[in-house]
């Protein structure tokens, strides 16, 4: 690599309630008077977005100058003397807050934002203790539906632009505006179809007041009656950081957490409003067995037997007559468990969890690279529908960066030729249906080119999947079943493991429905209705004599169970997921499992020490320790800026 | 009376003035050509001779705004005209466009020429549709005639003016938020120093932008005719000129008159045909809606107007809207219309001014219909305290100052409509009886 001279980064000197501060030039004020251990009040103001100085409420005097400034909106200059503290400028915040309030319906017991409000906050630091304000305060029909998830109160609403700047400015789809002027503004759908985004409830949170509101949390709890733990999101391979706030063993609310690599603090509004299944009562929370081609409630202890009879007789016979599909959604320590039992107990490499064959090629880059390119070009699939913070990352090099971006659905795109025109700084992305031929072809222009790729795995465990081995021909890290990692496996594993590739899913498919497989697994995945022909599926599953599956749900393949073992979800349990970018991130348990419902790790476990696993797991932690001493650190050293 | 030189409204009576051809035979394009044939530089020389200051308000000088903009920067630079024309009690722009579009058009090639811009936008107040079309013919005539287009007289300068109408807002008269609009966004105003650069760094586009109102644009034509130094002459101190006032109300003759600056108001006011029917006045408004009222007495009808002795007195001479009233107006309901005004236009971007100018107009309409109390008064005084300074731009000022101007010499008029609460008359007040 080319050595860079690195400048020292300029800096400007300046003095905030009699403390010095140096910060970097182009700094803005308030930032400096935080670093100063100043607390200057704002509403409008956040990092992330543009300047407004519409709140007013950040006013501070700045030596030599007319008038009291917005801190939030001035650059810091060399010599600049600032007071945040003087009697003038208490003065003026208070008169702030009480403009802010004389309209302001004040219905905070009832408010979803009461207990976690900025002006509730503001005020009983900042505010006036009494009202001067008699008269009629402002009305509107409240609240009022922009879509699914998001209602706003016309009444609370502070007119900060905090939501319409972050749909203008992040979102890049401006789906709200300012209608109307003065006392009358109201923020409203830019679009007459309503509040059309996929990060609409980003703003619920930006929102310093409870103006904007979440549909599925109103009126559900408050803020501090609630318990927040640490998550990851389960809905797409972004993988972002999420905070999952429970109560009564329900969840509320998904919150997003910072992580300035991942989702910096966005989500979409999949991962913020589509995981209440987990609360849904169409969840099958105890264990079923078939009798008398009927589905029945049974223990955990039959039905586990059952299971544990089923697949060592059929193995017995031949270990080519067990079979497994997994899923990219279950956790690492699961994904991994399923492989080992498959691979040491039942001796059969028949494991997959492929619907249709993709490349397997990690990322070229990382996501926060992306919003640093040049030029990008998204083939045959569209970011914003399919990984929409993706779409975040990519906005952002287009607005910051002047980056070009195209949407195309074929590598022979002209865009295409144009993006690696522009060399080093232009990323292709892909998603998983990319003919491996076209891969071929555009990995080598853009190696040329000096471009880079990267294909965008679905899933939030695609990764996962791949790594801990549930391929047919692959140990975890890739390791293929036949070469020199396998003895260290078996030393690990205390037993053989099968040398010859198993089959995939659509041979295991094809056997089923021949009559060549005896016993199938299906964890977590759900092959009569994703895998692309779905009469096979449905005819192997008919044919296969004993079909388990291990779900939250009665899936359509579940139909075809005769044993049906229910999982408890993401938020039950503690883990890890891999996300695109090969980032490994835990989440914890929230809530105790539902039901009898139990942790895909934990029916794995029990399910092992039935078939004579030598020592047992006991938690996430146990398979992640194991996880870690076996896995090659390497696998995933693609390029990484 | 002193000797009144018109320098805009000279040929304001010679028929047909709109038209080119008439124009021309009144020394019309002469500056033009003169402008084209000196160097930039030199005409922001004559301009600063004259001693011009912006006529939209703030009497800004002219030539240091001009002289802002970058020499050497390969960006273009955009001259951007404010006929905006929205402070009540003013309608001196309306006139120019009306009847002498040509001067308005002329300033603009000089103005250009002075910036070296290529592209010039009219901004006109949607509610203009006169003075829009009047305007629209103007530029189409002197495009016939070589004077705006490529190689403008041969001079190797290109010049296209464009003009835009607003949609009806009066904030879109100040100059970001014109700005704002001009480019297709909501009509809010943008960052001004020290929070961003100056219109002439960073305006329109982010380019150098120069914006102006119609009448300072329009002096150039003739200061460049009779030269910077000689137009300097007129006036006094650093008011300079002439400028076109509105002078409406009560009086007999209400127009719109060219007075040097300086005039004493009494004059104006005489000029004006005096008070209507001869009804003592009770006050005036120096300089639209904005400034601060004075009581028409004595001390300062005898004022001189001009800038310095507006600010020195605690008003402004603002855009020039001259407003008397007479003794049969009341200074509460006045204000009142005036902050249903202010409230009405506030564009709602900051927290002072939206919620602000809305809480003085609830105040204002209870006392009208009787329910004040006498706190209220100091109320109004401390909200307008809260507003002035503090809002986002000058539109919160405007409507905070007319108020502070109001209660320092009538307040005893607020007081008078406020009901007498005192216990007895709480006690033998009929009580409410409930309809049916
Ligand atoms: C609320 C508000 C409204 C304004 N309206 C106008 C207007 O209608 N016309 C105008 O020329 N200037 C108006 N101004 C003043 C402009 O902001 C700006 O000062 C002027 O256009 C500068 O031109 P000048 O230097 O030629 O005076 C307004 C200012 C404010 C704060
Ligand atoms: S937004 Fe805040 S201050 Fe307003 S009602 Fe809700 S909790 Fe109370
Ligand atoms: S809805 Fe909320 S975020 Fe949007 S402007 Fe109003 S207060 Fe600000
Ligand atoms: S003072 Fe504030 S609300 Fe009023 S017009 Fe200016 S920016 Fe808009």
């Amino acid at each position: 690599m080319a050595e860079t001279i690195t400048q020292a980064p300029e800096t400007v000197n300046l003095t905030i309630d009699g403390k010095k501060v140096t910060v970097p030039k182009g700094t803005l004020l308030i930032t400096a008077a935080f670093q100063a251990g100043a607390d200057v009040p704002y509403f409008c103001h956040h990092p992330r977005l543009k300047p407004a100085g519409a709140c007013r409420m950040c006013l501070v005097r700045i030596e030599k100058m007319a008038k009291l400034q917005t801190a939030c909106t001035v650059p810091v200059s060399e010599g600049m003397v600032v007071d945040t503290l003087s009697p003038e400028v208490k003065q003026a915040q208070q008169g702030i807050l009480e403009f802010l309030l004389i309209n302001h319906p004040l219905d905070c017991p009832i408010c979803d934002r009461g207990g976690e409000c900025p002006l509730q906050n503001m005020t009983f630091q900042y505010g006036p203790g009494v009202t001067r304000f008699i008269d009629e305060k402002r009305h509107f029909p409240k609240p009022v539906p922009l879509n699914d998830y998001v209602s706003i109160d016309r009444e609370r609403c502070i007119q900060c632009s905090r939501c319409t700047r972050f749909q203008a400015e992040i979102a890049g789809d401006g789906a709200l505006a300012i209608e109307s002027r003065g006392n009358s503004a109201v923020i409203a759908p830019f679009s007459l179809d309503g509040f059309q985004s996929h990060f609409s409830g980003n703003t619920v949170e930006l929102c310093p007041v409870g103006a904007l509101l979440s549909r599925p949390y109103r009126f559900q709890s408050r803020p501090w009656e609630f318990h927040s733990t640490d998550s990851v999101c389960s809905m797409c391979g972004v993988g972002c950081n999420i905070a999952v706030q429970t109560r009564t063993n329900q969840l509320m609310r998904v919150n997003s957490r910072l992580n300035e690599d991942v989702n910096e603090e966005w989500t979409c509004d999949t991962g913020k409003f589509e995981q209440y299944w987990v609360n849904s009562e169409e969840r099958i929370t105890t264990p079923m067995i078939r009798r008398a081609s009927v589905l029945k409630p049974c223990s955990w202890d039959e039905a586990l037997t059952a299971v544990a009879e089923a697949f060592s007789s059929a193995a017995k016979s031949s270990s080519n007559t067990v079979a497994g599909i997994g899923s990219t959604r279950t956790s690492n320590e699961e994904a991994y468990l399923f492989q080992r039992i498959f691979r040491t107990a039942l001796g059969s490499n028949n494991i997959d969890h492929r619907m249709h064959d993709f490349p397997i090629r990690p990322m070229e880059t990382s996501l926060a690279a992306i919003g640093e390119a040049k030029a990008i070009v998204a083939i045959g699939f569209d970011p914003k529908q399919y990984l929409p913070v993706v779409w975040l990352r990519i906005y952002k090099a287009i607005s910051n960066g002047n980056a070009t971006y195209a949407h195309v659905s074929s590598v022979d795109d002209p865009a295409v030729e144009a993006a690696l025109a522009v060399g080093e700084g232009a990323i292709l992305l892909t998603d998983d249906h990319i003919a491996s031929a076209d891969l071929d072809k555009l990995t080598k222009r853009a190696k040329s080119a000096g471009a880079k790729i990267n294909v965008l795995l679905p899933d939030n465990n695609s990764w996962g999947a791949i790594l801990m081995g549930v391929l047919p021909d692959r140990l975890p890290s890739l390791q293929p079943v036949g070469n020199g990692a396998r003895p260290k496996f078996e030393a690990l594993w205390g037993g053989p493991v099968p040398d010859k590739p198993g089959l995939a899913t659509w041979d295991i498919l094809k056997a089923g429905a021949a009559g060549d497989i005896r016993a199938l697994y299906v964890l977590g995945s759900n092959p009569v209705a994703s895998f692309p022909d779905r009469d096979l599926a449905a005819s192997a599953l008919e044919k296969i004599p004993f079909v388990v599956v291990q779900d939250l749900f009665l899936s359509e393949s579940a139909q075809y169970a005769n044993v049906f073992l229910p999982a408890s979800s993401f938020i039950e349990k503690a883990g890890t997921f891999t996300n695109i970018e090969g980032r490994v991130q835990p989440f914890g348990a929230a809530i105790r499992p539902v039901g009898d419902s139990k942790p895909d790790w934990q029916i794995l476990s029990e399910l092992y020490a039935r078939l004579g696993a030598s020592a047992p797991f006991f938690g996430p932690a146990d398979i992640a320790r194991e996880i870690a001493h076996s896995a090659d650190k390497n696998t995933f050293a693609g390029d990484r800026r | 009376m002193s000797e009144q030189p018109q320098i805009l409204f000279k040929y304001r009576n010679v028929e047909n003035y709109n038209n080119i051809d008439v124009y021309m035979k009144h020394e019309g394009y002469a500056a033009a050509r003169k402008a084209l044939q000196m160097e930039p530089d030199a005409v922001i020389e004559e301009i600063k001779a004259s001693g011009l200051r912006g006529r939209g308000g703030a009497g800004f000088p002219t030539h240091i705004k001009w002289n802002g903009i970058p020499k050497n920067w390969d960006k273009p630079h955009y001259l951007v005209i404010n006929a905006d024309e929205g402070e009540p009690g003013t309608a001196k722009d309306r006139e120019l466009m009306n009847k002498m579009p040509h001067l308005l058009v002329e300033g603009c090639i000089i103005a250009a020429r002075a910036i070296r811009s290529n592209r010039c936008y009219i901004y006109i107040r949607g509610e203009y549709m006169e003075p829009g079309q009047s305007v629209r013919k103007a530029i189409q005539e002197a495009y016939d005639k070589g004077f705006l287009g490529k190689n403008i007289q041969g001079s190797g300068f290109d010049l296209d003016i464009h003009v835009h109408m607003g949609a009806g807002s009066y904030e879109c008269g100040e100059e970001s938020a014109l700005m704002s609009s001009l480019m297709g966004e909501r009509g809010m105003p943008r960052h001004k120093p020290p929070s961003a650069p100056l219109p002439v760094i960073s305006g329109v586009w982010d380019s150098p932008t120069i914006v102006n109102n119609v009448e300072t644009v329009a002096t150039a034509a003739p200061i460049l005719n009779m030269g910077g130094a000689a137009y300097g002459k007129i006036g006094s101190g650093r008011s300079l000129g002439t400028k076109l006032f509105t002078v409406s109300g009560h009086v007999n003759k209400p127009a719109n008159y060219e007075f040097v600056l300086g005039t004493p108001i009494r004059e104006i006011l005489e000029t004006a045909g005096g008070p209507l029917n001869g009804k003592p006045l009770k006050f005036f408004i120096p300089g639209g809606s904005s400034t601060p009222l004075f009581p028409a007495t004595d001390k300062f009808l005898d004022l001189p107007l001009d800038y310095e002795t507006m600010m020195a007195n605690g008003s402004m001479l603002g855009s020039g809207g001259l407003m008397f009233f007479d003794e049969g107006v009341s200074v509460p309901a006045l204000m009142t219309r005036l902050m249903h005004f202010y409230a009405h236009e506030s564009c709602g971007k900051c927290t002072p001014c939206r919620e602000g100018t809305n809480w003085l107009t609830k105040i204002h309409d209870r006392i009208m219909a009787g329910g004040g109390r006498h706190e209220d008064i100091d109320l109004l005084l401390d909200i307008c305290n809260n507003i002035g300074g503090r809002s986002f731009c000058a539109l919160g000022d405007a409507a905070a100052m007319p108020i502070q101007g109001a209660l320092k010499y009538f307040r005893h008029e607020y007081e008078a409509l406020i009901p007498d609460r005192s216990l007895s008359s709480r006690i033998y007040a009929p009580l409410p009886v409930a309809a049916g």
